[in-house]
């Protein structure tokens, strides 16, 4: 998109920095690490702009949006997007009587926390797809991985959230 | 979770695609075809259905406004010239100053009015408002709110109506080399010593 070439980082950061954050909160979980990679991303938007040739905008963006998230993960080595072990499903929905679920598990809260224990790579899948809107081809740019990887990875990490949710029958 | 043959996962993963609209004409014919026909295909559709949607209706979160750039600034002008920011916010005003004619404007619009209001000549109360006039001298001296505020706003009113016209529409100047030394200035000076500058 040839617009995109006359972006400064400002215009970067109102147009898409509400994306990033929402994109870094659903994968962590975490607002300090949503804000943190934020900051992240802007600086590397800024640094990147000059030299970046025109293409696909949202694929450069949400590709430095990812190598940064994964920086943070491998430098802080924070708490915990470790997923549980296949199968081990318990500590989810766990609970109690009918109403409760259906009240409750369509919830925000629980599709987040459902979210983030999904093996990272099905989890950024969704999110990219399901939350930020990107298409299998963007996110194949993104990721850096065949589209038949994306539509696989997506189809997994739904199927996961699928089991870790109590469905209302 | 039962574990899938091979053709299972390979709809499965179909299926999924098959509500992002992704298929090719041949999957698509496959999976309406499967659809039509497989209560089990139907079942496992209608639960990956659920998840995506889960996530969709999941919020848009709202970005901290600290983590945006800033493109005007706003009550930090009025504190910048009255010496009331940060040591750490006066660098960060000043340098967005250097950049910026939008708020050079604005800074010297504010310090118009502000040294419009403060040129003000002190006002003595009427006796019939003051009842404790004779008592002390610090009552003397104290105007009644009504009508400093009164006598404010006529200035301010009288300086943004005569003012353009009295600089002959010029742009305003302000050097914030200035300004930055009398905030430095400012600053310095105790508060009961800038009260007594505007005292009659």
């Amino acid at each position: 998109m040839s617009e995109h070439t006359t972006l400064t980082w400002e215009d970067v950061a109102h147009r898409y920095g509400r994306k990033i954050y929402t994109f870094a909160y659903r994968l962590t979980g975490n607002p300090d690490d949503a804000a943190d990679l934020v900051q992240e991303v802007l600086l590397r938007v800024r640094k990147g702009l000059a030299s970046y040739t025109p293409g696909s905008f949202e694929g450069w963006l949400w590709r430095i949006t990812r190598n940064a998230f994964l920086d943070g993960i491998r430098k802080k080595k924070r708490r915990p997007t470790v997923p549980l072990p296949e199968g081990d499903f318990s500590a989810l929905g766990a609970s109690p009587s009918p109403d409760e679920v259906l009240a409750s598990v369509r919830l925000s809260d629980d599709v987040q926390a459902a979210l983030v224990k999904l093996p990272y790579d099905f989890r950024e899948a969704v999110v990219m797809c399901d939350v930020v809107g990107l298409t299998y081809e963007e996110i194949a740019e993104a990721t850096d991985v065949p589209i038949g990887t994306v539509r696989s990875r997506i189809h997994r990490g739904r199927s996961m959230l699928r089991d870790l949710l109590t469905w209302p029958v | 979770m039962a574990r899938m043959n091979t053709y299972q996962a390979q709809l499965s993963i179909l299926l999924s695609c098959y509500l992002d609209g992704v298929l090719t004409d041949e999957e698509l014919n496959e999976v309406v075809h499967v659809l039509d026909n497989d209560l089990e295909a139907i079942a496992e559709f209608h639960k990956l259905k659920e998840a995506r949607r889960a996530v969709r209706l999941m919020p848009m979160l709202e970005i901290p406004s600290h983590l945006l750039p800033r493109t005007h600034l706003d009550e930090e002008l009025s504190a910048f010239l009255d010496g009331e920011l940060s040591t750490q916010e006066t660098p960060i005003v000043s340098a967005h100053l250097e950049s910026c004619g939008e708020c050079r404007m604005v800074l010297a619009d504010l310090d118009r009015s502000r040294i419009a209001i403060r040129a003000l000549p002190g006002v003595e109360s009427p006796v019939f408002l003051d009842v404790h006039r004779e008592t002390t001298t610090a009552t003397r001296r104290r105007i009644p709110a009504v009508v400093a505020l009164a006598t404010g706003v006529a200035a301010v009113v009288i300086a943004f109506t005569v003012g353009p016209f009295a600089s002959g529409g010029e742009q305003p100047t302000i050097s914030i080399a200035d300004l930055n030394a009398r905030h430095a200035a400012v600053a310095s000076v105790p508060a009961a010593v800038q009260i007594s500058n505007t005292a009659p």
